[in-house]
């Protein structure tokens, strides 16, 4: 259902929308070494998705994620499992990592944590855990 | 030596495997069963010429090296006689199962508890560290548990199971106690570590205790008086379950445990007259109640109850006779005493009853039946040429053998005593089924089958065996098992004809009292019944059962109301409680350690935080109160910036954000407040408790604050982030990296959620 | 400064109490949820107020403040959320099911 809203509440969300999507990408990427990480980026994305359901419906959400957010969670969950069952076939313990240091052109030195995967897992999980329930509740309430 | 835990584990593996082959075998699994056994006997025999020699083997797996435990597995001349015991017994008991068991009854699952009973009665004794042994005795209940109740539609059998498990279960906690005291004071799980330290643990102060509850285990275990009550009701097992576990194997666990800590607990009064005194007590009534039985399981029950006390009093002694004797009376007792429940069986499955008030004159009908109980009866009664009476010639000498105080006068007696009630009952079993007057049985009587007739055979055929030539006894089981128990090597002469002498006056004075007894038997049965109606240990078991059982359900009630907000009360009642009384008891001072001057923004968010939180609670309808909880919310978000957290800001910030959205959602769907119902009482009541949880937590911040009572180990986190982790932020390094374990469990448990509001809310309500 | 941050924990924790002692589903919601706060706030401050640096490592003086327990309080916000999810749900359906939000009514109704 679409409930009516202001143009300027409109107007802003498309404007909003991009920028606050990549900022959580950044608190994603520099989680490791800056306030940030897969949990709060994760909720920051699902805010940025839940501005767009208030503000325009269910509708417009859909258009722009994976059409299952049950389908995220177990993404997040394989990868987090995976990172953990990666370095246990490696010979170390579960859920070890492993850093790695790569020179990369234009880029320069470039740390690889492979706990970092674990984290793009945590991130898939918190966004399809938080979307699920929002969108539930909305389709049944609304 | 890998054969070693594959013996042990066989029974398990094929325990595992019986259910799935009874698909394809149907009723012949008991030969399935049988054939397990048969393979470990084999399998120990291979074993015996190494153990004769003198050798004791070991196997050793590590188990949890933390508690400094390992899997040992020991066999010496001890753990290979009941390992033999248990394996053979169990053959013979299986094959003549298989017959037992009537075609309609479920014998996969039957089989599987016996093979499972006999893998845990293995670990028993051949374990050597005394954790793994607890667990294996425990595993013995468990699965004897199983099988008295086999037959689980009868009131009676799950009676009799439920007694056996809770006095065995009992027992066997008073006996870990024992144990851990044991590791206290050697240092060690381990059995051989502990048995060489027989004089330090004699000499400690804890012996007494350490003796105490190992001995009640045991006693629970072997039914000695007056933990024998669970005995006659376990009763209701099937008869080869009677046969194996209550007679050949389980009832001797305890008397295992006796001989095995025999080097480290005995060579004391106590251990004389503890183990010595319970033991020869079990004889003597065991024996009196054996003999006013009119159930033929019920007498074989008591009798082992009393046979069990005989064997109990002998290691009591402490004496090298005592051991040689009671170990070669713990072979007999197993030959005779499961051949004459295999025989009873045979009687019960021909005439449909087991009531020697109904039972006589059976000898034509069941002539094998007839032979084979005579010869298990009468080397019960202790009579020659049978093993019986070999083991009651050297009882009665190593009684005598007894050097302290009063017990010298007083063992002999009661020996003597308790031997003539075991020749009275011997003899009414065998006179009062198979001789006098015919009874009335229900069915037609006539002889087992043959398949069923061969265990019995082979058992009963072990009595004459036993008596014609103790000594092959004697040097292949008998003399390693002693020099087990004694830790150093016995001498050991057995014989039918020990010429004359007070053993042999004292047999014939047993033969005459029994036959004295013999003619008031129905007089004692009728002074039996007429006293326990009114008194008995049995009416104590169950009263102190229904007490504790109304009790627990008296406090379940009360505490376990259904109401959430009972619950509450007990635990904030509680909680605040234990923290103002540990505060005034130990006169804690309140003042903080370090006295940080507010700042005045800092102020300023707190006492809005602390506002805000008052103004939820006092909101009329729901929407401000979810609005106001939302402030809350942010405003604890903000203070984390305050504490030097900047990623719990951002997660507290967007996750109230989220929340409040949450709470829209459904907020309009729901009713408004109704004004409060309760009482003013009531209110009060809530208030003084609230306020009462609050100033705890207050209480116990303002004691601990600041105060180091432990070392932190952020020292570690903040050392090995960027080198370890390589991440600057430490906290994000210890969720996905140091405790990335831990946060795997949480974001699981998130799912998990979520899958509950999926469930909920997946198909659309229709009401 | 710790006076005055104890008393708003124990105003949290009280507030929570006296809520979840209420009959009105709803408020037990919130009442859980003010506890939460409470204890997610004591869990960070039991790290003491040695610290006066966020722990993120960097140049520069000061001391970081315990990052354990603020690791331990990011995931429990999480779960919370997970919780607050699943029992506003649970509520909702509770209404519509039993068309009331008493907890007291809720226990006697069956099936």
């Amino acid at each position: 259902m679409r409930r009516p809203t202001t143009i300027i509440a409109e107007v802003v969300t498309r404007f909003a929308f991009p920028i606050i999507f990549l900022f959580s990408l950044h608190l994603l990427l520099a989680g490791h070494n800056n306030p940030g990480g897969g949990f709060i980026a994760g909720l920051m994305t699902a805010v940025a998705l839940v501005l767009q359901y208030v503000v325009f419906g269910m509708r417009e959400v859909q258009r722009v994620t994976p059409s299952s957010y049950l389908g995220l969670v177990a993404l997040g969950l394989t990868l987090a499992l995976g990172t953990g069952l990666g370095s246990l076939v490696l010979g170390w313990g579960f859920l070890t990592s492993g850093i790695l240091h790569l020179q990369i052109p234009l880029f320069g030195e470039v740390e690889v944590v492979s706990a970092f995967v674990f984290d793009v897992g945590v991130y898939f999980i918190v966004v399809g855990v938080t979307l699920t329930v929002i969108s539930l509740l909305g389709r049944e309430t609304a | 030596m890998i054969l070693l835990p594959v013996v042990l584990f066989a029974p398990f593996v094929g325990a595992a495997l019986t259910p799935l082959l009874a698909r394809y075998l149907g009723r012949r699994i008991g030969w399935w069963a049988a054939a397990v056994a048969l393979g470990n006997t084999l399998a120990l025999l291979t074993l015996l010429p190494s153990v004769v020699h003198g050798d004791t083997l070991r196997f050793t797996i590590p188990w949890v090296p933390l508690l400094n435990a390992d899997l040992t597995i020991l066999v010496d001349g001890l753990s290979l006689f009941f390992a033999l015991l248990i394996s053979f017994a169990g053959c013979l008991i299986m094959a003549y199962g298989r017959f037992y068991l009537d075609p309609r009854e479920e014998h996969g699952k039957f089989f599987a508890y016996m093979l499972l009973f006999m893998g845990s009665m293995l670990g028993v004794v051949l374990i050597g560290n005394l954790i793994a042994l607890f667990v294996f005795w425990e595993l013995t209940s468990f699965s004897s548990f199983l099988l008295i109740g086999f037959w689980d539609r009868r009131e009676a059998s799950r009676y009799g199971a439920t007694k056996a498990l809770l006095i065995t279960a009992g027992g066997g906690m008073a006996m870990l106690i024992g144990f851990i005291l044991l590791q206290q004071v050697t240092g060690s799980w381990d059995l051989e570590t502990i048995l060489r330290q027989g004089d330090l643990i004699r000499a400690s102060s804890l012996y007494l205790p350490i003796l105490g509850l190992v001995f009640l285990g045991c006693m629970t275990k072997s039914a000695q008086t007056p933990f024998h009550i669970w005995l006659p009701n376990a009763m209701e097992a099937p008869t080869p379950v009677s046969a194996y576990l209550h007679s050949a194997t389980m009832v001797k666990a305890g008397l295992y445990l006796v001989a095995r800590l025999h080097p480290a607990l005995s060579g004391t009064e106590a251990w004389l007259y503890l183990v010595g005194g319970v033991g020869i007590l079990t004889l003597c009534v065991g024996g009196f109640l054996a003999l006013g039985q009119d159930d033929l399981k019920a007498l074989l029950a008591y009798s082992t109850v009393s046979q069990l006390g005989l064997i109990m009093a002998l290691y009591g002694l402490g004496t090298s006779a005592g051991v040689v004797a009671g170990s070669f009376h713990l072979m007999n007792h197993a030959a005779f005493k499961a051949g004459l429940f295999l025989c009873v069986g045979m009687v019960e499955h021909e005439t449909g009853t087991r009531r020697l008030s109904q039972l006589g004159g059976l000898w034509r009908a069941m002539p094998w039946t007839a032979v084979f109980t005579l010869v298990s009866a009468a080397a019960m009664a202790g009579l020659p040429p049978f093993g019986g009476f070999v083991s009651k010639e050297l009882f009665y000498g190593a009684t005598l053998d007894v050097n302290a105080g009063g017990a010298r006068i007083l063992f002999p007696i009661l020996a003597v005593a308790g031997s003539a009630l075991t020749f009275a009952y011997s003899l009414r079993l065998v006179y009062g089924v198979f001789f006098g007057r015919p009874g009335k049985p229900p069915k037609h009587p006539h002889e087992a089958p043959l398949g069923m007739r061969w265990s019995p055979l082979i058992l009963a055929a072990l009595n004459p065996l036993l008596g014609l030539w103790p000594n092959s006894v004697g040097h292949f089981l008998l003399g390693p098992m002693a020099a087990a128990i004694l830790r150093h090597g016995a001498e050991i002469h057995l014989a039918l004809w020990h010429g004359f002498g007070w053993p042999l006056l004292m047999s014939a004075m047993t033969i005459a009292a029994g036959l004295f007894i013999y003619p008031a038997r129905s007089r004692i049965q009728h002074w039996q019944e007429e006293v326990f109606s009114r008194l008995s240990l049995d009416a104590i078991y169950d009263g102190s059962l229904r007490v504790l059982s109304q009790s627990g359900r008296g406090v379940s009630l009360s505490l376990q109301s259904g109401f959430l907000r009972r619950y509450l009360l007990w635990i904030f009642s509680f909680l605040s409680l234990v923290v103002f009384s540990t505060f005034i008891w130990d006169r804690v001072s309140l003042l903080p350690a370090e006295a940080r001057s507010v700042l005045s923004y800092e102020g300023i968010l707190l006492i809005l935080t602390l506002v805000t939180s008052i103004a939820v609670v006092l909101a009329p309808r729901p929407l401000p109160a979810v609005i106001l909880l939302g402030g809350v919310g942010y405003l604890v978000g903000i203070l984390f910036i305050v504490l030097y957290a900047p990623d719990l800001a951002l997660t507290q910030i967007l996750i109230e954000t989220v929340s409040l959205i949450l709470f829209l959602l459904v907020i309009y769907r729901l009713p408004p407040f109704i004004p409060e119902q309760a009482s003013r009482g009531r209110l009060l009541r809530d208030g003084l408790l609230a306020t009462a949880v609050g100033g705890a937590v207050a209480a116990v911040i303002l004691a601990t604050a600041g105060q180091g009572y432990f070392p932190s180990i952020a020292e570690f986190f903040l050392r090995e982030s960027v080198p370890g982790g390589g991440g600057r932020n430490v906290v994000n390094v210890i969720l996905i990296d140091f405790r990335g374990y831990d946060t795997l469990g949480e974001v699981t448990v998130l799912a998990i959620a979520l899958l509950g509001v999926y469930t909920l809310l997946a198909k659309k309500d229709t009401r | 400064m710790t006076t005055l941050l104890a008393v708003t924990i124990g105003v949290l924790f009280g507030t929570g109490a006296f809520l979840v002692l209420r009959r009105n589903a709803l408020k037990v919601i919130i009442g859980l949820s003010l506890i939460s706060h409470g204890a997610n706030l004591l869990l960070v401050t039991s790290g003491g107020f040695a610290g006066n640096r966020p722990p993120i490592i960097g140049p520069g003086g000061g001391v970081y403040v315990d990052p354990l327990p603020q690791a331990l309080v990011l995931t429990a916000i999480v779960i919370s959320f997970g919780m607050t999810a699943f029992m506003v749900t649970l509520l909702y359906r509770l209404y519509r099911r039993t068309g009331t939000v008493d907890m007291d009514q809720i226990r006697g109704l069956k099936g």
